[in-house]
């Protein structure tokens, strides 16, 4: 075998190790990656973006590898460079292997000494050794890393590794079926379409506030397939729109959690409805309630103001008019006509009402209001009616004003003959101890005072005869009155001649008669409904019928409607810094409960939620809330010298 | 021959040479002291910990002084307090701490509220918090500050100055029964009906006729096994009188409606005796003074040892007494119930509920069982009197930082021998 | 004020002092049987005022419609959560009058639904027993009216406890006699307003 022909034996053998090695050391550099991915995974899940780029991190690494171990070994290729490091491990050749192989340098006299010589010197062996050195150290660092994939055996993350690469491709291909479809959330409100308002989107919603019967669409990216949402009992399954997937539900009446569910993935967001307000009706005009003297003429002109937080539909007068007296009462309703307010959110409306076409008579009662009523189609319509103006025509007998009227006569006529009878009977009493003189006077003046109660008297019976024509004619109560008037000029009479002993009996029938109208004849006048009082000491304990008391039942301890929320809101505080997720589900649910019972607490609970979202501490907010659910401290004072608490 | 020069240099090295020894003497001899008998140390309240942990391991001083801004914690305080054990006297003074202490004791009210005590100097501003955060402030009275707490938590504190005294719940009370006693008129219908949305059970006899008069419960044994308070709105208790005098006695609560002193048996046990009747206007009970608002019995001829509670004018209002082992309480306020129907405030009906609660929780009898509670400090200040002793001034003498010298002279040392060194180096001299 | 006294409910609409004699009645059979420290004289009350509040029973009657005010309203609603007796009689004994429906209507807007009260009802057993319920009055069936024997009470429950209770028996008319009349009467026919009292005043 020639010089050359054992210099490139040596190459192919030097190259085979060469290439072996990369290989080696490529499949080393790709389990390192994988082994040192398997590691950090085992301390902190990996984020999907490093969970997809594994695959092409091995790759990059095995090339990388492979290809400085190609660099290092590219002298390998040449027959000189192969030569020379023969020489480089064998000196006794004094470089005659390099000579011999290159005719351009070797003498030809010289050929054969130089061919002795490079044929003296042992090229296998140490070539072999080389090749074994080489590729055994790549074998064996392969070897290790494989045992350390061994027994890491990460499969689930090559698994997520290589379902992760598409999302790596440009032009991005499907969403990642592991990416969270509820993180990029966007909610689209559309008012109903009575409320004629606009449109609104809300970015990542938390809580959203819109009036009952809104339309509420939820988008999100990805597909569809699989995402679903629970309000109450219902589950809504999502469907596909433009962006990715889509849920649309419509604004309950009250308050509720929008759970979304994107398989272990969990989004809540409250919906906190608003309601439509009814209208909000005040009558102007008649500013009071009013009675009339006499039946009124003419015509009364009706206004009313009505307002509506979103619009207002139509509105009409509505008429009570009530006639009748005692047990027999007729009521006619009637109502306007329907003044169409074109969705106005403030408008007026008018009548005028002809009192000569009522039928008004003597003791009706007419009963107005204004009733309007808003676009609301969906819980609604909302309607709002305006406080009543009662207008009364009074009876002839309700002839004193409603207000400050005087005294009734008869009853203020039996006061002042009862205040006469006992002054009366004071004086025959005490008759002895005066000197006669002063009984005579007294008695002469008590004559006096008699005879103005009988003026009075015939002054009522004059009234009560009058038929307002100018004739007169007799009634049951001023027969009796007349009667009265008639035994007051007898007592009068033995008064003014000092004989009260004689005026007495007449006095007492004289009352009888005026008690005995007083109550025959209980006028019905608005406001001066006269009591009468009970003679609790002489009727008290008279009854004669049976009776038994029964036991009585204990009342129940008031619930605390804040108590239970109380609860459960220091619950989901105390999992705020351990478990901010759960804390956070448990404190929208709570918050909802609270939209409708306990507004500062649902305000105070919407930052805390805000809060825990950013990942910020929500103390301040919780303590906030809690301190809106519970009743203040209150401090106590009073003497030292008690050791109770003062209340 | 050596130039002057280098003599004088050669001098100022033996110089260096010799205070380096020096310094190293020292520096052995006073590490030896040190360990021997430590100096006098001090301290402030920021530095304790660390410097208790020296004292303990690195040096053994003779006397520290602490100079405190806040009470130290109970294992800075507990460790202190061993450190006389060890021949360390320890000292301490604290110019700016403020006594203070608390007391927190749940109330006879099924609404479970507590009532703290806080002892704070006279004008001094009190801050209220639980495990939640602050509730309230308050001015220190001559007797502190008194506060109910309707909600209380694990612990409270109050928060006077720098000093922290924190408190407890330690007892669980248990309520028995109430009994109202009454005629069938609004006061007696409404009280009965406060105290039961209050949560109290309640037995009654309310007297309506002699056909019969409306009951609720058995009304046997008067008792503290029974009830925890009886109440009596007028003299129809009377009925009930010795039997009621004997419960008081034996430790039991009576609430007294003033007209009800007019029965003798109750009378005898009352804090004074109703006067004439002040009726009131009518007007609707206010928020700020509900009570000025209702028609009063005063209470008159007031007992030796009754107690004024509170005077509407110069007429007193509520009065209490103590009676055997039990107490009594009589208010002059006959028509309270127009508080809940007529106050002014939306929340009248529970403030006139907490009201008679109130008077209830006064005088109640409960049994109390001690209940396990975390770690409290109810007067941090007397805890570190009772620990340490009385404070001492601060006489300033004691260095603030005892490792001062030490560190002086390490620098020096080095300084010397640096300039040593230089100096031979410069000289060519190895 | 810590008498007993019999109000009469003034309201702004409607004929409200349509029962005059009817307190002096009450008050009279009231003494008759009970210690109860009662007034000898009714007192009228407006719904719109402050005062109501000292009267925590109240008689309310009339025929005509009835339109509460907001004042009136919002006391009247107040006033039964507190713990008020309102007792509200149709006049009519007609439940398909203007009275029935005007008030019922404000009743449901204040407090909603009432509640039918079962004939044993402690109502009907706190003084006077009363086996079939709220007694029948002599006006019910006297043509007048719609006629009907009406069964039951309706009323709002404040935590278990009558706060309104309404009746269209005609209780008004019933009761609304002259004094003097009461001792020719073999029955007093106002001992179920004694229950009423003794009900507010106990429960």
């Amino acid at each position: 075998m020639t010089p050359i022909e054992r210099v490139r034996r040596a190459r192919g053998r030097l190259a085979g190790a060469v290439v072996l090695s990369a290989l080696f050391w490529a499949a080393a550099a790709a389990m390192a990656v994988i082994d040192l991915a398997a590691l950090v995974a085992l301390i902190a899940p990996l984020p999907p973006l490093v969970r997809a780029a594994i695959i092409p991190l091995v790759i990059l690494a095995a090339l990388a590898a492979g290809g400085a171990v190609l660099w290092r070994g590219r002298a390998a290729r040449s027959v000189e460079r192969v030569a020379l490091w023969i020489e480089e491990h064998e000196p006794s050749l004094q470089y005659a292997l390099v000579t011999a192989i290159d005719p351009r340098i070797a003498p030809a006299e010289r050929h054969a000494e130089l061919h002795r010589i490079a044929e003296g010197a042992n090229v296998e062996a140490f070539v072999g050794r080389a090749w074994r050195r080489t590729v055994g150290q790549a074998v064996l660092v392969a070897l290790v890393a494989a045992g350390v994939l061994a027994i890491l055996r990460p499969s689930d993350l090559l698994e997520g590794a290589v379902r992760g690469l598409p999302g790596l491709l440009p032009g991005g291909g499907p969403p990642a079926p592991m990416a969270n479809r509820l993180a990029d959330l966007t909610a689209r409100v559309e008012p109903p379409a009575y409320a004629r308002l606009r449109a609104e989107t809300i970015d990542e919603p938390t809580s959203v506030a819109a009036l009952i019967g809104s339309r509420v669409t939820f988008t999100g990216k990805g597909p569809a397939e699989g995402v679903t949402g629970d309000v109450g009992k219902d589950t809504l399954q999502a469907a596909a729109g433009e962006r990715g997937w889509f849920l649309r539900l419509t604004m309950p009446k009250e308050p509720a959690v929008f759970a979304m569910h994107d398989r272990a993935y969990k989004r809540l967001v409250v919906l906190d409805p608003r309601t439509d307000s009814a209208p909000t009706v005040r009558l102007k005009l008649p500013l009071h309630d009013t009675t009339y003297q006499t039946v009124p003429k003419g015509k009364l002109v009706i206004e009313a103001e009505a307002t509506d937080d979103i619009g207002l539909a139509y509105g009409y007068m509505e008429y009570f008019l009530s006639s009748g007296s005692e047990e027999s009462f007729e009521t006619k309703q009637m109502t306007g006509p329907r003044v169409q307010l074109g969705n106005a959110r403030a408008a007026t409306l008018r009548a005028v009402i002809d009192f000569d076409t009522l039928g008004l008579k003597p003791g009706s009662v007419l009963h107005i209001r204004t009733v309007a009523f808003d676009y609301n189609d969906v819980t609604g319509p909302g309607k709002g009616v305006s406080e009543t103006r009662t207008l009364r025509v009074a009876e002839p007998i309700d002839s004193t004003s409603i207000n400050a009227a005087p005294p009734l006569p008869i009853d203020s006529m039996w006061i002042s003959q009862r205040l006469l009878n006992m002054k009366t009977d004071t004086l025959i009493r005490t008759k002895r101890k005066l000197k006669r003189e002063d009984f005579v006077h007294k008695s002469s003046g008590y004559s006096n005072a008699q005879e103005d109660i009988r003026k009075r008297a015939l002054a009522v019976v004059a009234l009560l005869e009058d038929n307002g024509v100018g004739g007169s004619f007799e009634t049951e109560t001023s027969k009796k009155l007349r009667e009265a008037a008639d035994l007051m000029w007898t007592a009068r009479e033995h008064l003014a001649v000092a004989e009260p002993d004689t005026a007495m009996p007449y006095m007492i029938k004289i009352l009888k008669i005026l008690d005995e109208i007083r109550l025959a004849n209980r006028y019905h006048m608005r406001g001066l409904l006269a009591p009468v009082a009970v003679n609790i000491e002489r009727v008290r304990l008279t009854g004669t019928e049976k009776a038994s008391t029964s036991p009585r039942n204990a009342r129940d301890a008031l619930h605390d409607a804040n108590a239970a929320l109380a609860a459960r809101l220091d619950v989901a505080a105390a999992l705020a810094h351990t478990a901010p997720q759960a804390a956070l589900d448990s404190l929208t649910y709570i918050r909802v409960a609270a939209l409708t019972k306990a507004p500062a607490v649902a305000a105070a609970l919407g930052e805390a939620i805000t809060a825990l979202q950013k990942g910020m501490p929500a103390d301040d907010a919780l303590a906030q809330a809690r301190r809106a659910l519970e009743p203040k401290p209150r401090f106590l004072g009073g003497s030292a010298d008690w050791g109770g608490v003062m209340p | 021959m050596r130039s002057p020069g280098s003599a004088a240099r050669s001098s100022l090295e033996w110089l260096l040479r010799g205070a380096v020894l020096v310094l190293l003497a020292a520096y052995l001899a006073r590490t030896i002291r040190a360990q021997r008998h430590g100096a006098e140390e001090r301290a402030t309240s920021s530095e304790l910990r660390s410097a208790l942990a020296r004292w303990s391991t690195v040096v053994a001083p003779d006397r520290v002084h602490v100079v405190l801004d806040h009470p130290p914690a109970g294992l800075e305080r507990d460790w202190l307090a061993a450190l006389p054990s060890a021949s360390t006297a320890v000292a301490w003074s604290g110019p700016t701490l403020l006594p203070s202490a608390i007391a927190v004791e749940p109330r006879a009210d099924p609404a479970r509220g507590a009532e703290v005590s806080v002892a704070a100097p006279a004008g001094t501003m009190v801050v209220l918090r639980d495990t939640v955060g602050p509730l309230d402030s308050a001015r220190a009275t001559a007797i502190g500050v008194r506060a109910y707490l309707p909600k209380p938590r694990r612990t409270t504190d109050a928060v006077v100055g720098p000093v922290v005294a924190r408190g407890a719940v330690h007892d669980s009370l248990s309520l028995k029964k109430l009994l109202v006693l009454g005629p069938a008129n609004w006061e007696t219908k409404f009280t009965v009906a406060a105290l039961e949305e209050r949560g109290w059970k309640v037995d009654a006899h309310i007297a309506l006729s002699p056909k019969g008069d409306v009951q609720q419960g058995e009304i046997g044994a008067i008792d503290t096994a029974r009830y925890s308070a009886v109440l009596a709105i007028d003299s129809s208790a009377g009925r009930y009188g010795e039997r009621i005098a004997q419960y008081v006695r034996s430790g039991g609560g009576l609430v007294l409606w003033s007209p009800a002193t007019k029965a003798r048996s109750l009378a005898a046990i009352a804090p004074g005796t109703a006067g004439m009747l002040q009726e009131d206007e009518g007007a609707a009970p206010s928020d700020t003074a509900p009570r000025a608002a209702l028609e009063l019995t005063p209470i008159t001829q007031l007992a030796p040892d009754a107690v004024v509670l509170e005077r509407r004018g110069n007429d007193v209002a509520l009065a209490a007494r103590r009676v055997g082992s039990g107490r009594v309480i009589e208010t002059g306020y006959t028509n309270s119930w127009r508080w809940r129907m007529a106050g002014a405030g939306d929340d009248a009906p529970e403030q006139h509920r907490a009201w008679l609660a109130s008077l209830v929780a006064n005088v109640a009898y409960a049994g109390r069982t001690v209940i396990p509670t975390p770690p409290t400090d109810v007067a941090p200040l007397a805890s570190l009197i009772e620990r340490l002793g009385p404070s001492t001034p601060d006489d300033g003498q004691v260095p603030r930082d005892p490792n001062a010298i030490a560190r002086w002279m390490f620098a020096m040392l080095c300084i010397a021998l640096i300039i040593e060194w230089a100096s031979r180096r410069l000289r060519g001299v190895k | 004020m810590s008498q007993f006294v019999f109000a009469t409910a003034e309201y702004a609409s409607g004929d409200w002092e349509s029962a005059p004699a009817l307190p002096e009645n009450v008050i009279d059979t009231l003494a008759k049987y009970t210690t109860i420290d009662v007034a000898p004289v009714g007192v009228n009350v407006k719904l719109s005022s402050d005062e109501l509040f000292n009267y925590p029973f109240v008689w309310m009657t009339g025929h005509l419609p009835v339109r509460f005010t907001d004042a009136e309203r919002r006391n009247v609603k107040r006033y039964v959560e507190r713990g008020g007796f309102l007792m509200i009689d149709d006049h009519n004994h007609d439940i398909t009058g203007v009275f029935h429906k005007t008030v019922n209507e404000e009743i449901e807007r204040l407090f909603g639904k009432m509640t039918r009260l079962p004939k044993d009802h402690e109502l009907y057993r706190c003084f006077f027993v009363f086996e079939d319920g709220p007694p029948n009055t002599h006006h019910e069936l006297n043509g007048y009216g719609d006629d009907l024997l009406h069964r039951y009470l309706d009323a709002v429950l404040v935590n278990g406890r009558i706060g309104l209770l309404y009746s269209s028996k005609d209780y008004s008319s019933e009761w609304n006699f002259h004094a003097e009349t009461k001792k020719f009467m073999q029955q007093d026919p106002t001992k179920f307003a004694v229950n009423l009292i003794v009900y507010a005043l106990t429960r």
